[in-house]
């Protein structure tokens, strides 16, 4: 271990647990979620969901329903602008018109007086269906005559899409890699190895519902609250399927109870807002558990192939992956995109010849969605526990195999991008070190043990943009205007301490705004791992060029050049001479009125806008067209230990260790939180989670039947970083929400492998897939 | 009128305050206590006992609101966490919470501190075991569970010696770089 390096700055709150500034009214139950929310006069919304794969909608009829008391609006497909929305195919349309595609698919929508109105009010709704064939597996549905197109318009639906021309109708998103020969790198190889694997469908659980209101204001305009992570793409979203100019929008965000990518998709809003249009009266619509499981947004599957071709000294000279990804009926905004970004899952081992496809296609389901890790988490596993398999036919040590292979600095990568500010091996090796790598633990009755590792990177998007606002207030706060989600990441704390940290002032006289888009500043919004950076830039630039406004007042009255001034806890002092300073309160002119004070001239206000930028993969080859397709890389070491019965099956993981390299730690104690829950979630989805579909049918939408794993589940979990500033990032801090997603799964898996020599390919390891697995061994 | 339909008188007696309401049979005491008296501290994630979100303590008892009956409330001593803040202090499992981080998105987490709040209450020197059954109804997607464990655990320590004697122990107060390059 080396000596502990001192950053050159002492800082005030960067790098300190600093008590989240939201934290008394969460543990106080005061923190009001958009699900506690009560409007006067408001009423309550429920959906008519399809309860077919796949059908033509013959007829609806709503005049049973409309006679119903209470009822004070009944809208269908028809009833709206004729409207498919999405990001990047525009194949969604906000309540199903002429057919339906999912069982779940919203075709009606009521709002009455009370819930239980509205939900009176759907069994009294008919709806005739057709039956049409439907497809549930990607491999149906990768046909070039398939039983059925599930859109046969899509290539009139607005946004291009590639992979159109592959003659395969039901595909919407392609993605590929062409880096090399990867057939004749192969033939030139000692060791060809090709595996396949499946994840799980896993649905997101945030504790506090899917959930929108909607209310028109008496000038026409909208004003939306709602538990999204992405007010101001929800803004555009609505705008878009309503046919509303954006500005005439207005979406707030009260606290968030939990995201994870699963209210990214703006799914209920504009059926809410639509409602709202037609009652006149705000509407409240919040999904029952049952529709967040079924009908909201679940982690897409992937059928992944990995072909590496070795030699016997480690180096892997080729490579070639191929995921199949069943999308559900529809592009599920973003989760379109999981098709390329799942590359950065896969692009820490660098070889000369590497080949990657990654097909989404149509399928008759809940449309998979944006899920912690974005793709990224699913091919990661494939490799990860594939990197074990060819190890042990090579004879090597997992680790070695994998120091081998891994980017070092200065590297190009598997699309052409530079590594730079990565610490890969370093982590790897720290990983190792935490879980006691080589010390074995003896067979105690049918319990064997093993230990496991796994590495991954998760890419942060770009380009992307994020701006801030910061106000110095007479009396001494600074309030901070940004668009961060605070979803549970503690990003309002973050950047209170980002802010804070310029200005040199305590935690407590610092307020940090919650998205409103009329007033609030633009963000993109809480997903990729994106926050601390981008909005961290935005608020750390703000903050400055409102500190250079303070100091350049101040400067005539102090006699001194701007330069030599710096502010400290509510002062500007002469850097060399601290002792002679002003109070920033005292360049603000008292006693007017009895409104207490204003700055002359112009207030104290700093903005400014940090937008990243990055290059674009070529879609001929996916190369970066620079040194950088994202933001940055979070690199993520796990290892774990395990314990197996091998009389049950039943695996228990005893210790999960995590090396990570978020760059400047902002706040430890939040590191821990974010990379421990992070961790743990992937433990969960990897030996309990499916959300299992029987002819388009969710058979156990209900936590009854859909285990996660609860406290008595928990392994010990284990954190350590690297504290090494990254140049771009605000003092230095990346960003870690999703990076644990990628290796913890293969860490468990490679594991257990360990622990009873079996190796189960498909998603979630479960205690029959090992006792099977076990069995068919002994045979 | 239906029988289902009806609306009966009930008293309950909720954080030290009287209330009377009228509840049809159908009503959860989560129903009553959100909608009609506006507590919304207790929260509901799934409404039928699958989260733990809802807990809430009823004559010392942890109790899932979402699946108890209002009209069965009547009469009995109901704790929720708008409860447990006494004279602007909060309750040491609420310090706790908060110095140790025990929570993120917090939607659960007034569910944990309740269930916490009732262990406590009947033992107040848990083993970990203990702390696990008490808590094994209350689901937390964000955090883990490590950090909660941690809080329950100081919760206790801070119960028995008082907030002013335990050290405040800060996870980590700088960067550290603890590991070398290989």
């Amino acid at each position: 271990m080396q000596e502990v390096q001192q950053l050159k700055e002492p800082y005030l709150l960067i790098g300190k647990s600093v008590t989240r500034t939201d934290a008394r009214e969460k543990v106080t139950g005061a923190a009001v979620y958009t699900y506690d929310m009560h409007l006067p006069n408001m009423i309550f919304g429920k959906i008519k969901r399809s309860t077919h794969a796949h059908a033509e909608i013959i007829g609806i009829d709503t005049s049973r329903a409309m006679k119903l008391k209470g009822v004070r609006a009944i809208i269908t497909g028809k009833d709206l602008p004729n409207i498919r929305r999405g990001i990047l195919v525009k194949d969604t349309p906000v309540l199903a018109v002429d057919r339906v595609r999912y069982v779940g698919d919203p075709v009606v929508a009521v709002a009455a007086d009370t819930a239980e109105i509205a939900e009176e009010a759907l069994e009294l709704i008919d709806v005739e269906y057709r039956d049409l064939p439907a497809i549930f597996e990607a491999e149906e549905a990768m046909k070039k005559n398939p039983v059925v197109v599930i859109h046969p318009d899509l290539k009139s639906y607005s946004a291009k899409y590639a992979g159109a021309d592959a003659g395969i109708p039901n595909l919407h998103a392609y993605f590929k890699v062409r880096k090399g020969d990867f057939d004749a790198a192969c033939e030139k190889c000692d060791l060809v190895v090709e595996n396949t694997f499946q994840t799980n469908i896993v649905q997101h659980f945030q504790l506090e519902p899917v959930v929108s209101i909607a209310k028109v204001e008496p000038n026409g305009t909208i004003t939306v609250w709602d538990s999204t992570q992405v007010p101001f793409m929800l803004r555009n979203e609505l705008s878009e399927a309503l046919q509303i100019p954006p500005e005439k929008i207005n979406v707030i965000v009260p606290h968030v109870g939990g995201g994870y990518g699963g209210k990214l998709l703006s799914v209920i809003a504009p059926i809410t807002a639509a409602l709202a249009i037609h009652s006149r009266r705000p509407v409240k619509l919040a999904l029952t558990r049952k529709e967040v499981f079924d009908c909201s947004c679940v982690r897409q599957p992937f059928a992944i192939t990995v072909k590496d071709g070795v030699m016997k000294d480690g180096r892997i000279q080729a490579r070639k992956v191929t995921s199949y990804i069943s999308g559900g009926a529809y592009s599920g905004g973003m989760g379109v995109n999981e098709a390329k970004t799942s590359i950065c899952g896969i692009s820490h081992y660098k070889t000369d010849n590497f080949w990657y496809d990654a097909f989404r296609v149509y399928t008759n389901r809940v449309p998979g969605g944006p899920y912690r890790g974005f793709g990224a988490m699913q091919v990661n596993w494939a490799i990860e526990s594939q990197m074990d398999i060819l190890a042990e036919r090579l004879g090597m040590d997992p680790i070695e195999f994998r120091l081998k292979n891994l980017l070092n600095e200065g590297d190009r990568n598997v699309i052409g991008e530079m590594t730079e500010s990565t610490e890969h091996k370093a982590l790897l090796l720290k990983a190792k070190e935490m879980v006691s790598w080589g010390s074995e633990t003896a067979p105690q009755g049918p319990w064997r043990f093993g230990k496991g590792i796994s590495i991954g990177h998760k890419w942060s998007f770009a380009p992307t943009a994020s701006s801030a606002v910061v106000k110095y207030s007479f009396g001494g706060t600074l309030n901070v205007q940004a668009s961060a989600v605070d979803m549970g990441t503690g990003a309002l704390t973050v950047l209170g301490q980002i802010a804070g940290e310029v200005m040199k002032m305590p935690i407590e006289k610092i307020r940090v705004s919650m998205p409103d888009t009329n007033i609030t500043p633009f963000s993109d919004g809480a997903f990729s791992t994106r926050q601390t950076y981008n909005d961290g830039n935005a608020v750390r630039l703000a903050t400055l060029d409102l500190k250079k406004q303070i100091v350049e007042r101040a400067a005539p009255i102090l006699r001194a050049d701007p330069l030599d001034l710096d502010v400290r806890n509510g002062t500007v002092y002469i850097k060399r001479n601290p002792d002679k300073l002003i109070p920033i309160d005292d360049l603000f002119v008292k006693g007017v009125s009895r409104g207490g004070a204003f700055a002359p001239v112009r207030d104290f206000i700093g903005a400014a806008t940090w937008y990243q930028t990055a290059g674009a993969l070529r879609p001929e080859d996916g190369q970066c067209t620079t040194d950088r397709a994202c933001a940055f890389y979070d690199v993520v070491a796990a290892s774990a230990e395990v314990a197996v019965n091998i009389e049950t099956g039943q695996t228990k993981v005893l210790r999960l260790c995590l090396a990570v390299d978020p760059g400047t730690v902002i706040n430890p104690m939040l590191l821990e939180g974010q990379v421990q829950g992070a961790a743990f979630m992937a433990f969960s989805n990897t030996l309990f989670e499916e959300l299992v579909f029987e002819n388009g049918v969710a058979v156990n939408p209900e936590l009854a039947d859909y285990k996660i794993a609860g406290a008595k589940d928990a392994p010990e979990i284990t954190v350590s970083w690297r504290g090494t500033p990254f140049p771009d990032g605000p003092f230095g801090a990346k960003g870690i929400g999703e990076g644990p997603m990628l290796p913890t799964t293969g860490a468990i898996t490679n594991a257990i492998y360990s622990a009873v020599r079996v190796r189960p390919h498909d998603l979630p390891i479960t205690a029959e897939k090992i006792l099977m697995k076990l069995a068919s061994e002994s045979c | 009128m239906s029988e289902l339909s009806k609306k009966y008188p009930i008293n309950l007696n909720v954080n030290g305050m009287e209330y009377s309401v009228e509840v049809k049979p159908s009503e959860s005491l989560n129903d009553v206590l959100r909608e009609n008296l506006g507590l919304t501290g207790t929260k509901r994630g799934c409404d039928y006992g699958g989260c733990g979100s809802c807990t809430i303590i009823v004559n010392g008892k942890a109790c899932y609101s979402c699946m108890y009956p209002a009209i069965r409330a009547s009469g009995k001593t109901i704790t929720t966490i708008e409860g447990l803040e006494q004279n602007g202090q909060l309750d040491p499992i609420q310090e706790a919470f908060v110095a140790k981080g025990g929570f993120q998105c917090a939607f659960c987490t007034p569910g944990f501190v309740m269930s916490t709040k009732a262990l406590l209450s009947d033992n107040p020197n848990p083993t970990d075991n203990e702390i696990k059954e008490a808590i094994v109804g209350n689901i937390c997607r964000c955090t883990g569970y490590t950090k909660i464990l941690e809080s329950i655990r100081y919760a206790i320590l801070l119960q028995k010696e008082g907030p002013k004697k335990v050290q405040k122990t800060v996870t980590s107060g700088t960067i550290k770089i603890d590991f070398g390059n290989p």
